[in-house]
């Protein structure tokens, strides 16, 4: 919920004393449907939106009706009929645009969790088609708050919109520079990549980001972005180079896994690991059925289950214990898959 | 402390309080809610779903004809023009209404809004109303007009604010008047699909980073239009393991943000629906909701030492029912509703397919 701007509406003269709304009857709001969940309105609300009916009654469409608007937006900025109304007005009455941009970024900056305001402005721009300031403009609000969901959506649609994809990269370095746990830094990096390019043929690229996430994993190893981020880039690389792991991911695991450090005990990289077990050992158990006698075959499988039941069992009851419920499940899995490997 | 939670005199007293608060949210709130000053008929919905699951309906502060009149007030039946391009349905609230006649369109700026609708409906239900007064031809008439070719839904004719939210409040809608003949399942299906992230779970619109929000209702759509087992193994997997990973002690709605009580219920509702719940760690969650209580007001907030609000209320109610809280009534996690008021919509379309015949 966003503050109430009503500190914001001072109405020097009350409308019912301007002579050039004399005209004008407000409309109250109906008593009867206010009994219920009724919320005790300021008497600026009552007024401004007495005769915000009342226009919209007659679907008036002048400069006076213009400013209620205002009035009426600042009062209660998640009222979408209101914005909705103005944009009316700024068309029919030729508004200056570049003003209304003025005044939404003021808006904004007091209300910048709010879905209204930010469509108002996108629909402003749209009008406008002059994007220039709007990726310094989210900057920014996300400046602030560098996770606001709305300055994000905001965002990705201008440069989509208007192919603004230049600088963008450096952007979200920068942010993950600032704070690797940017969890909507790292999403925005994803963007990018994968606007940019084609991630069913680029494995230059995708190594590249490979290397990127190890960077960042071995800067902060239990940190739950940078280790999704690394899952969705092995899926895309996997399906270029059929089934083939990148083998500089494994090393890194394997050295992580075998420094003994609880530092190092993450369960982003023993869940890892255990995933990448599981896959391992589906398909070795696949090949096995086509040659039962594979001595080779079943001593990996075992040697994947036991590594992962020992995983298992330390993030249940040491590492993770939050989700030992889960943990355990899945080594029961693993008993029930490869059980009879592992004797 | 976490015995605490389920001690009976405790439990007691606490119900109590949330009686008091959710009582208070159907009759005066104060004016610092004004930004739902358009969503009344949400407001009464989790006011009145909450006293149900904590079983005091009978505690309501109306009688259940006013209010079951009051939300019937808010439904548009009649466009002015005579066709409709997604103007009938449920508004949020009378702030707008110009005339003393409410169930026809008041001028050219009165519309529904989707999760006013949906809102409506689970109201309703849950007050035990036979929906009798509904116009379906109508509403199912508005979501078709609402539908966009990418298969997402806006929420009013006003808007181009497009994305999961309103086409879950549509899915609920088609549910409970049993009708998906006015939505393009194709197109919503994909729709879902293309706001799938590469996290595994969804966004709020596609490349939009994965929320908790935007997951529940993209996971209960999914449910609603039985389509859930259209996702793959592996896609399914996925999804469970970021929902199992937003639990630190509450649950957090995105991937290194604090957790917040309303995620207690998106995320678990989410995670009931996809049959791992249990793998959560249910007194660690009963504990942080408690956490965020209000000892003087009696509702939850979203962090501790926060001003509760009704919506963080309602969601820590459910997300407790979720976890078998003492005294609590079951809630449907699709639909949150009771599942009292569930199966009395179960009855209704009995009813229904045989008044055909
Ligand atoms: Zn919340």
């Amino acid at each position: 919920m966003s503050d109430s701007s009503d500190e914001s509406v001072d109405l020097d003269v009350s409308y019912s004393q301007r002579p050039e709304w004399s005209d004008i009857t407000p409309i109250t709001q109906d008593e009867e449907s206010n009994q219920i969940c009724r919320i005790a309105y300021t008497e600026n609300f009552k007024e401004v939106f007495g005769y915000f009916r009342a226009i919209l009654k007659i679907s008036e469409k002048s400069e006076r009706a213009f400013d209620l608007t205002k009035d009426a937006a600042l009062l209660n900025p998640a009222n979408y009929t209101v914005w909705y109304y103005r944009r009316i007005l700024l068309k029919e009455l030729n508004k200056d645009l570049h003003q209304e941009l003025e005044f939404i970024t003021k808006v904004i900056r007091s209300n910048p969790k709010n879905y209204q305001v930010w469509q108002h402005r996108r629909c402003i721009i749209e009008l406008l088609q002059e994007p220039d300031k709007e990726l310094n403009f989210t900057e920014e609000i996300l400046k602030r708050d560098s996770k606001n969901y709305h300055a994000w959506q905001y965002r990705q649609w201008v440069i989509k919109t208007f192919a603004l994809w230049d600088n963008e990269l450096d952007y979200v370095n920068d942010l993950i520079t600032v704070d690797v746990r940017n969890n909507s830094a790292w999403n925005q990096r994803y963007f990018y990549l994968s606007n940019k390019y084609d991630l069913t043929q680029e494995n230059e690229i995708l190594n590249r980001e490979i290397d990127f996430c190890l960077e960042k994993i071995n800067f902060c190893i239990d940190n739950e972005s940078s280790w999704n981020y690394l899952r969705a880039v092995i899926d895309h690389l996997i399906k270029i180079n059929e089934n083939n792991y990148p083998q500089k991911v494994l090393e890194f695991c394997n050295i992580k896994l075998s420094t003994g450090r609880d530092d190092d005990m993450s369960p982003f990289l023993l869940s890892f690991k255990i995933d990448f077990n599981w896959f391992r050992s589906k398909e070795m158990l696949k090949k096995l059925e086509s040659n039962n006698d594979d001595v080779c075959l079943k001593q990996n499988i075992r040697t994947y289950a036991n590594e992962s039941l020992d995983y298992l069992t330390k993030l249940a009851i040491k590492y993770d214990t939050i989700r030992a419920n889960y943990w355990n499940y899945l080594a029961s899995n693993w008993k029930q898959e490869f059980g009879q490997y592992t004797q | 402390m976490i015995d605490e939670n389920l001690n009976p005199a405790i439990v007691e007293k606490r119900n109590e309080k949330l009686v008091k608060y959710l009582r208070q949210t159907l009759c005066v709130l104060p004016s610092a809610v004004i930004t739902l000053d358009t969503s009344k008929v949400l407001l009464a919905y989790f006011a009145v779903s909450g006293l149900d699951i904590l079983n005091k309906l009978d505690q309501l502060p109306h009688s259940r004809e006013s209010l079951i009149d009051w939300i019937y007030n808010h439904q548009i039946s009649e466009t002015i023009c005579g066709i409709d391009i997604g103007i009938c349905g449920f508004r949020g609230s009378t702030t707008l209404v110009t005339d003393k006649i409410k169930n026809v369109q008041n001028h050219e700026y009165d519309c529904s809004h989707l999760t006013m609708t949906f809102s409506a409906l689970n109201a309703l239900l849950t007050l035990g109303d036979d929906l009798s007064r509904i116009n379906k031809k109508a509403i199912l008439t508005s979501i078709q007009a609402l539908q966009l070719l990418d298969g997402s839904l806006t929420a009013t004719s006003q808007d181009y604010e497009n994305d999961v939210r309103f086409l879950y409040s549509a899915c609920c809608i088609c549910y409970i008047l049993n009708d998906w003949s006015f939505i393009d399942i194709e197109r919503a299906y994909s729709f879902l699909l293309s706001c799938m992230t590469y996290e595994g779970a969804f966004g709020q619109n596609p490349e939009a980073e994965a929320h908790g929000g935007s997951t529940f209702c993209a996971v209960a759509s999914l449910f609603l239009m039985n389509k859930l087992n259209s996702l793959s193994k592996y896609q399914i997997f996925r999804l469970k393991q970021w929902c199992l990973n937003r639990q630190a002690t509450g649950f957090s709605g995105r991937v290194n943000k604090p957790w917040d009580t309303c995620y207690s219920f998106w995320i678990g509702s989410t995670l009931k629906i996809l049959g791992v719940l249990h793998f959560t760690s249910f007194p660690e969650n009963i504990n942080y909701i408690f956490e965020t209580y209000n000892y003087v007001t009696g509702g939850f907030a979203k962090w501790p030492d926060c001003n509760p609000d009704p919506l963080h209320t309602y969601m820590g109610i459910c997300g407790l029912s979720l976890v078998d809280y003492p005294s609590f009534e079951k809630i449907h996690p699709a639909m949150a509703i009771s599942q009292r008021a569930f199966n009395h919509l179960k009855n209704l379309h009995q009813k229904w397919s045989e008044n055909i015949y």
